[in-house]
């Protein structure tokens, strides 16, 4: 009778509890998910944003603008349903790490702007706080892409 | 008994990449999609130029402000929500949000006239919307501080509030 179980953890190399698991996609992807939103409505408003960090240029703004937010959706909405989880985790990851990047970098050269994180009128400056934020989400996406709980999805 | 029991089908192994290639694929669709859609369509190529920020109001260095500041030329303007204690000393508060209860509560300590001069966290497009409703509203010396409260304190600006020890 343990037989499913046990053929279960042999082709998933670590196992979290379900609900942690649960917790972390949630949390994750559920941030992905509502700060996608606002940049969905205003593509030109969250150009605007990324056209404050000074790092996008000309033929890369509004695609940017335009994909990013879709991008948070898509793979926030998949991590939460527990669909192409671990495709999802990475993007997240990747997104992370860029969006850490351009803040560090916005830091780094003292601009004084704000992230354009949750929307437009996001009103949080870059700053070690923004850093914090990202990193304590890239831990959970990186347990998210290493491991799994023993339910597949909803 | 071995291989008689039909066995629980076991979680594919995963396959990172191509979840990741498909999730991108539909972001993509969608986002095409969704600017094929609207109108007026974003330009494919940004004109940066047209990022530069021109907000439609002066943008007054710190150093300046402060400046201004201690010759009683200005009236802060704060458009920051509450909780963010440090605050140019003698500040109306007006948010964007609630920007026409606030400015109900003020509207007789005002004049049209009155230099006032916008600021918040930094984020000039936020203090240009509430600088654009100012002007609506007939105000016609209206200027934005440039930078956040701490660009105010890093050019020896006072602060009332939590942060004014700093």
């Amino acid at each position: 009778m343990t037989e499913p179980a046990a053929a279960r953890a042999d082709d998933i190399r670590r196992v979290i509890p379900d609900w942690m698991d649960l917790l972390l996609r949630f949390l994750v992807g559920g941030t992905f998910v509502y700060a996608s939103f606002d940049k969905i409505l205003d593509p030109a408003g969250f150009a605007q944003s990324i056209a404050h960090y000074r790092l996008a240029p000309d033929w890369l703004l509004h695609p940017a603008a335009m994909l990013l937010p879709w991008l948070e959706f898509v793979a926030g909405a998949a991590m939460i349903l527990g669909r192409a989880r671990r495709g999802a985790a990475w993007l997240v990851i990747l997104m992370l790490a860029m969006f850490m990047a351009a803040i560090g970098s916005a830091m780094a050269r003292g601009l004084d702007i704000s992230c354009g994180c949750f929307g437009t009128e996001d009103a949080h400056t870059v700053g070690l706080s923004l850093l914090l934020r990202d990193l304590a989400l890239l831990a959970g996406a990186v347990v998210l892409a290493a491991a799994r709980g023993t339910r597949r999805s909803f | 008994m071995a291989g008689s029991a039909p066995r629980t089908q076991p979680f594919p192994r995963a396959r990172p990449v191509r979840e990741g290639a498909l999730l991108l694929a539909v972001a993509l669709a969608a986002a095409g999609a969704s600017w094929a859609v609207r109108s007026p369509r974003l330009p494919l190529r940004a004109d940066l130029a047209a990022y530069e920020l021109d907000l439609g109001f002066a943008v007054v260095p710190a150093a300046e402000a402060v400046a201004l500041f201690l010759d009683n030329a200005c009236i802060p303007v704060d458009v920051r929500d509450d909780g963010q204690a440090a605050r140019i000393p003698g500040s109306v508060q007006l948010r964007q949000a609630t920007f026409d209860d606030d400015l109900r509560d003020v509207f007789d300590f005002l004049s049209p006239a009155d230099p006032l001069l916008v600021y918040g966290d930094g984020n000039l497009l936020v203090a240009a919307a509430v600088a654009g409703r100012l002007q609506e509203r007939g105000f016609t010396d209206v200027r934005l501080l440039g930078g956040s409260i701490e660009a105010w304190q890093k050019a020896g600006g006072q602060v009332d509030g939590e942060a004014a020890h700093d």
